[in-house]
């Protein structure tokens, strides 16, 4: 079973939270990171991940960038993207009309960040 | 008029004449006064030259006159001399005495006439042949008297003849006297008559000049007052519309009166507006930018702030879930608690920004306020039960709805009631009124018992940051919670009023439009009340249901509503998309869709499930607020095997997604067809308070 989760975010805190929650709470999944969107992208396509946790305001594009990328590629075009970011939650609808599969508003409660990943990986 | 002709003329070339320049630097007052002037100056002038001809002629008439009297004296005196004469030689002829009656007469008349004489000459003034001609007749009277006395009786005809003799040679030096006499008056006479018919004629045409005169200069003053002035006054009120109406002035020539300085000042006063308006140009660019620059500084902040934040309370959380004393547990709620208080003012910052700057997206759609305002209620509870607050509950008549964005109407329900707890007094009471405002409105009232609000302060109350000095208590607050609330329902195109009485407590109400027609009159139950702390996905669920729904209001609301239901494990996807691609991956029991997706279409996703063979026979419930009998007959037919109208009523659901996961469940069919008959007249059944116990799906 794939259970391998990339999680793309340039802040390092961020990506510590994300690793020591997925660790203590969910320690059957495998998770990845990138810090940009190039490496995102590249590790996207090599690695096949089950799901993407992306983060919005990323050094080298846009999430929206990087979901255009990513659906347009036909390599990861089916692979689920929960967009992480810091900007208002009523943006989310943006998200989701450009192909983001769920919309996580920072900051986020563990609980509800859990439950998403839950929808994605059993 | 010719002269305002010649005025025009020039105006329009834009070189102005000197002479009309000079009659245009003249006051108004000192034009006025010549225009009326100039006539009366020439009638005086003619009248006052035709007076003094008419002295001069009336003197050299006298002059004549007296020469003519004058000579025609002499002429007498002449006469009566000869007269006498005559009268003295026939009686020293004859002796006959008659012969001197005439003689007598004669020497009479003659003393008269040498007075009359001198008198004449006096007048004349022409002294020198009066005097002579006075003595001349002086003369012949003596010798006259010589003659009468010569004749006496007694005195024949021959010695008559020396004193005839000599009385003939005084006659004729009379004659000579009295001819050179009428020669002078005579002579003067036929000037003096000439002159006095030219004078006439001097006056006849002075005074037609007058006439004239006056006549042009009254009518050349009309001309200019009528035309000139008053055209000038017209082109400047023109001038001063355009002024009031912003539009560019037409140029006038320059003037030195009054008017001139009108049209000067009209032209200050548009280089003024201009200025002024540039000035506000500038200034309104410079807010404008400046508002930008505010928006863009809000979003990035919002982001920087987000970002340190989320670590902050997810390490916390992570924290609380470790081994830890109950002292360093309730360092890290601190922690929690300050953090979250930190998100709420971000998040209303933000908002204010947003609707500040018009950016604030809404989703108005009918709403039931009762079932709302209950689940805020409830949501508020624990925190009224901290401080032994009763709420209660004031709802009577029909069940009301208005159309609003639920998540906002929340926000600001929350923010009110959250309020009507931090600000009363201990063991106090809120009271909530839910009413119908006419036909067209609807307004919930959320009154408190707390100190209430002075005049002064209730005036201020909206004001962002103005905590009317609860800043200096214990209570907390981000000081904008009021303002955003009446933004939001203002934005939602609403109002929130206060009214308050000091040390009685404060009462806000939020009005909003009324919804009708589109939601069916049936009252709506209580929502049921969500038990405590179970998690949103419970490992023990054995009926999945996917719920596509784009509005995380909507989804809050049916997983309350479920976690209810221990055998009932609820999936939630944000978009059509996704939806479609859990239903293939998980084949969940049951499929709620919403009709409006952000991405695809509700009846697009239907279609696209039913194409699937996967997903082909999974039941799909459609959820939506724009309920026609058309829409529900199109997507019956699509496969929807029912539908429910938004607001969700929540037993309706409640036993739908119960009968569903019951195996006592028939099939899909019959399951549509009894719901197709209690859409109408729904949800009459059941009381939700008390759902039925599950009973466990049958074995996998």
């Amino acid at each position: 079973v794939n259970r391998i989760v990339l999680h793309i975010e340039d802040h390092a805190i961020t990506r510590r939270l994300v690793e020591r929650l997925l660790l203590t709470f969910r320690p059957q999944i495998e998770l990845h990171v990138a810090t940009n969107a190039r490496d995102g992208v590249k590790a996207a396509i090599y690695l096949q991940p089950a799901l993407i946790v992306l983060d919005n305001h990323l050094p080298d594009a846009t999430g929206g960038a990087v979901l255009r990328q990513l659906a347009s590629a036909e390599a990861t075009a089916g692979i689920p993207v929960i967009i992480v970011s810091g900007d208002a939650p009523s943006a989310d609808s943006e998200f989701l009309a450009i192909g983001a599969a769920e919309f996580l508003p920072k900051p986020f409660d563990i609980h509800q960040f859990l439950a998403m990943i839950d929808r994605y990986i059993h | 008029m010719r002269l305002g002709r010649v005025g025009s003329a020039s105006l329009l070339t834009g070189r102005p004449l000197r002479l009309q320049r000079w009659w245009l630097d003249r006051p108004v007052r000192a034009k006025g006064l010549i225009v009326i002037a100039i006539p009366l100056i020439a009638l005086t002038g003619t009248t006052s030259a035709s007076l003094a001809l008419q002295y001069n002629e009336s003197q050299e008439r006298h002059v004549a006159l007296a020469a003519r009297d004058l000579a025609s004296t002499a002429d007498q005196v002449l006469a009566d001399a000869v007269n006498a004469e005559t009268g003295v030689r026939g009686y020293g002829m004859t002796g006959d005495p008659l012969f001197l009656a005439p003689y007598n007469l004669a020497l009479t008349r003659i003393g008269a006439e040498q007075t009359s004489l001198r008198d004449a000459a006096i007048t004349e003034g022409d002294s020198h042949q009066q005097q002579v001609v006075g003595a001349t007749t002086g003369k012949v009277l003596f010798e006259l008297a010589q003659l009468r006395s010569a004749i006496s009786p007694g005195v024949n005809g021959r010695d008559l003849k020396p004193a005839l003799e000599h009385e003939k040679v005084t006659m004729d030096l009379l004659r000579r006297q009295v001819a050179d006499l009428a020669s002078g008056p005579a002579a003067l006479e036929a000037p003096r008559s000439n002159q006095i018919s030219s004078l006439q004629g001097a006056i006849t045409i002075l005074d037609i000049a007058g006439l004239a005169l006056g006549l042009l200069a009254g009518l050349a003053g009309i001309a200019l007052f009528t035309s000139g002035i008053s055209r000038r006054i017209a082109a400047n009120a023109a001038n001063a519309d355009r002024l009031g109406e912003g539009q560019p002035l037409e140029p006038r020539p320059p003037a030195g009166d009054e008017i001139g300085r009108l049209s000067k000042s009209h032209v200050r006063a548009e280089k003024l507006l201009a200025s002024r308006a540039a000035e506000l140009t500038a200034a309104r660019d410079v807010a404008l930018r400046a508002n930008r620059a505010k928006d863009a500084f809000l979003s990035s902040t919002s982001h920087e702030l987000r970002t340190p934040l989320n670590s902050i309370l997810g390490f916390t959380q992570l924290l609380q879930m470790s081994e830890l004393s109950d002292e360093d547990h309730d360092s890290a709620e601190q922690i929690l608690g300050a953090g979250r208080h930190l998100l709420v003012l971000i998040n209303e910052l933000i908002d204010i920004g947003r609707i500040e700057s018009g950016d604030l997206s809404l989703s108005i759609e009918p709403i039931w306020i009762l079932p709302l305002v209950e689940e805020i209620s409830q949501r508020i509870g624990p925190l009224a039960a901290e401080r032994s607050i009763a709420i209660v509950h004031q709802f009577a008549g029909p069940a009301l709805a208005a159309y609003a964005d639920r998540q906002r109407f929340s926000q600001v329900l929350m923010n009110l009631m959250s309020n009507a707890v931090k600000y009363n007094c201990r063991g106090g009471t809120i009271t909530l009124t839910c009413q119908a405002e006419g036909a067209s409105q609807v307004s919930v009232i959320v009154a408190d018992t707390g100190q209430g609000l002075s005049q002064d302060d209730l005036g201020r109350v909206f004001v962002p940051f103005d905590r009317l000095g609860a800043d200096q208590t214990a209570v907390e607050g981000t000081g904008i919670g009021l303002a955003l609330a009446k933004a939001l329902t203002e934005a939602m195109r609403g109002q929130l009023t206060a009214s308050s009485v000091l040390g009685a407590g404060s009462a806000f109400t939020v009005t909003l439009p009324r919804a009708q027609g589109m939601i069916d009159d049936g009252p709506p139950r209580r929502p049921v009340p969500p038990s405590s702390a179970r998690p949103l996905i419970t490992a023990e669920a054995t009926t999945s249901i996917l719920y596509m729904e784009d509005n995380p209001a909507n989804i809050e609301v049916v997983s309350r509503l479920l976690k209810g239901r221990q055998n009932v494990i609820l999936q939630a996807v944000r978009s059509g998309r996704a939806g479609l691609e859990c239903a293939i991956r998980d084949v969940p029991d049951l499929i709620l869709l919403d009709r409006h997706l952000p991405d695809l279409h509700g009846e697009r996703v239907l279609k696209e499930l039913r194409a699937e063979p996967i997903t082909a026979a999974i039941p799909v419930v459609v959820l939506s607020a724009d309920a026609t009998p058309g829409v529900i007959r199109r997507l019956l037919a699509s496969g929807a095997i029912a539908y429910l109208t938004k607001p969700l009523d929540l037993a309706e659901l409640g036993e739908l997604v119960d009968s569903f996961a019951s195996p006592a469940q028939e099939s899909p069919g019959s399951y549509r067809h009894a719901k197709d008959t209690s859409m109408n007249s729904a949800s009459g059944a059941g009381a939700p308070d008390a759902p039925a116990p599950c009973p466990q799906r049958a074995a996998p």
